[in-house]
């Protein structure tokens, strides 16, 4: 109930269009075009890991974005704690309408 | 749907899964998601959030949907991460330049414009959610108080909080100011030409104990005896402010001796003196009442004292008998009055002057016939009361008479006592005609 209690407040319009029209997914598909453009600049790197390569470590998903050059790193977790309420509970994805006709 | 289901959905489309349309035909992600508030069912909804929030800027970038969700929660998150106070920093926290607005409320009108109740049936109400633009705390548990609130209010908010929680809270954990600026304090000129220290603001009694001990100690709680004596002496040690602050201290002590100048301790000595006379002469006048010289002799040093920095020193006799003298005189008279008849004596002492008593002590050998203490106790009774008080130590100076008669005096202020009194006097001659002749009474003015 504190997310609802949360809603009821301003919201700045402008500092969420600087958000949105920056804002990248960094997931399990970004990373790999991140190493791979390593691997590319220096084909040595080939087959080694992120640590060697000299990247973070891939934690989760991640949606990051950059305001008036202050970096923004929006993950689950972050959600979580805004809308004070812990990740847990069941999630389902992928489903699909199976039309019979 | 009942209604119950299409509120439910209608909440959940605008606000936990926004999809930019209306919730007449959601999509099966929507529904799934529908269907574990109706079975109350947990589910994650910051992941359902964070998977929505990609999904929708997905669709910005591929099929430039221009639809933007989450725009409470994301400006919340700013919020909470610290953007809004670097822009603060910049002077950039306008509500025009961040664009600041408000969303929609879902309440019965909402319920009106969907159809579900009649528009009749709704009605407005004060308790209904209004807008609101304040920004929430940063921290938690944080103190609604700082140290620049008056101390009664830190006090009494302590209380309520302990009442309420439980929960006790310290001053140290009272912050100096309050998160996000300084309080609107009015403040006079004073306060603002000068700031108060910590200690002054806590508590201002150290300042006054600072300024009594420099001056006048002894006039915050003095002796009985030493009402008079300090108050000379303090003003000895505001002309001279450079002796020792031992003095200083002697002085709130009372020490009177060691303080007095060479020229003080003459006059100090005459007065003695003179006093000394006087008070021998007063002997010899009240040889029945040894006692009270005594008492007299006693306290002389105090009343010698107390004329040591006046030029005058043939100030009368009656300024400088304190009162405590004055009124063992009276009590003495009246254990002295030995009265071998059976009439009894009862002497009520109204408040009495104490210059007419004093005057009685020395016009104790005139003597007066009953009928002439009838005569004068008749007037006092018909005088009213300040008058009265005067008189009645007349009747006390039966003291040193032989008499056997007793005499009674009423109160003058019990007016219907008179006839006794009187009818009691009248008596007195007709029973013993010796009384007449023996006894003996001061008249006093």
């Amino acid at each position: 109930m504190d997310y609802f209690g949360m809603l009821n407040g301003p919201t700045y319009l402008t500092l969420v269009r600087h958000f949105l029209v920056r804002a990248q997914l960094y997931d399990q598909k970004a990373s790999k075009l991140e190493m791979d453009e390593k691997v590319l600049i220096n084909p040595s790197l080939e087959g080694k890991t992120r640590d060697e390569m000299g990247l973070e470590p891939f934690g989760c998903e991640e949606i990051r974005s950059s305001i008036l050059g202050i970096p923004i790193v929006i993950s689950v977790d972050t959600i979580a704690g805004v809308i004070r309420r812990a990740s847990e509970g069941r999630y389902v994805f992928g489903l699909k309408n199976k039309k019979s006709s | 749907m009942d209604v119950r289901t299409k509120m439910l959905l209608k909440i959940q489309s605008e606000n936990l899964l926004p999809k930019g349309s209306g919730g007449d035909k959601p999509s099966l992600d929507h529904k799934v998601f529908h269907h574990f508030f109706l079975t109350r069912e947990l589910a994650n909804v910051p992941k359902y959030i964070f998977k929505h929030l990609i999904k929708s800027l997905e669709d910005s970038q591929t099929i430039k949907k221009n639809f933007v969700p989450y725009g409470r929660l994301l400006s919340e998150i700013f919020h909470q991460i610290g953007v809004l106070d670097a822009l603060k920093n910049v002077n950039c926290f306008t509500d025009a330049q961040l664009g600041t607005v408000t969303g929609r409320i879902i309440n019965g009108a909402t319920m009106v414009t969907m159809k579900l109740i009649k528009k009749e049936d709704h009605q407005e109400l004060s308790t209904d959610l209004k807008e609101s633009s304040v920004i929430s705390n940063l921290m938690d548990d944080f103190p609604p108080i700082c140290k620049q609130d008056p101390l009664e209010v830190r006090v009494m908010f302590i209380k309520e909080y302990y009442e309420l929680t439980g929960q006790v809270i310290k001053i140290s954990d009272i912050p100096d100011e309050m998160y996000g600026g300084a309080l609107p304090i009015s403040r006079n000129r004073k306060s603002l030409k000068r700031k108060l220290t910590e200690a002054e603001y806590l508590d201002a009694t150290p300042e006054f104990a600072a300024k009594v001990a420099k001056t006048s100690a002894p006039e915050s709680h003095p002796p009985a005896s030493d009402m008079i004596i300090p108050k000379q002496e303090a003003l000895e040690a505001d002309d001279s402010e450079h002796e020792d602050p031992e003095n200083i201290v002697e002085i709130s002590f009372g020490n009177s001796s060691s303080h007095i100048s060479s020229d003080s301790s003459d006059l100090f000595e005459g007065t003695l003196n003179f006093i000394r006379q006087i008070d021998e002469k007063l002997q010899t006048a009240t040889q029945s009442v040894p006692n009270k010289t005594d008492s007299v002799n006693q306290q002389t040093p105090q009343t010698s004292l107390e004329e040591t920095p006046s030029p005058n020193y043939f100030i009368p006799l009656q300024m400088i008998l304190p009162e405590p003298v004055v009124e063992t005189v009276v009590t003495e008279s009246v254990q002295v009055t030995e009265s071998e008849s059976p009439v009894t004596v009862t002497v009520s002492e109204p408040n009495q002057q104490q210059t007419h008593q004093t005057n009685t002590k020395q016009t104790s050998t005139s003597t007066l016939t009953p009928t002439q203490t009838q005569t004068q106790n008749s007037p006092q009774k018909a005088i009213p009361e300040p008058v009265v008080e005067t008189v009645v130590p007349e009747s006390v100076q039966v003291t040193e008479s032989e008499q056997t008669v007793a005499i009674t005096v009423s109160e003058p202020i019990q007016t219907p006592s008179q006839p006794q009194s009187t009818a009691i006097t009248n008596d007195q001659p007709s029973s013993s005609s010796t009384i007449q002749t023996q006894q003996q009474t001061t008249p006093t003015c």
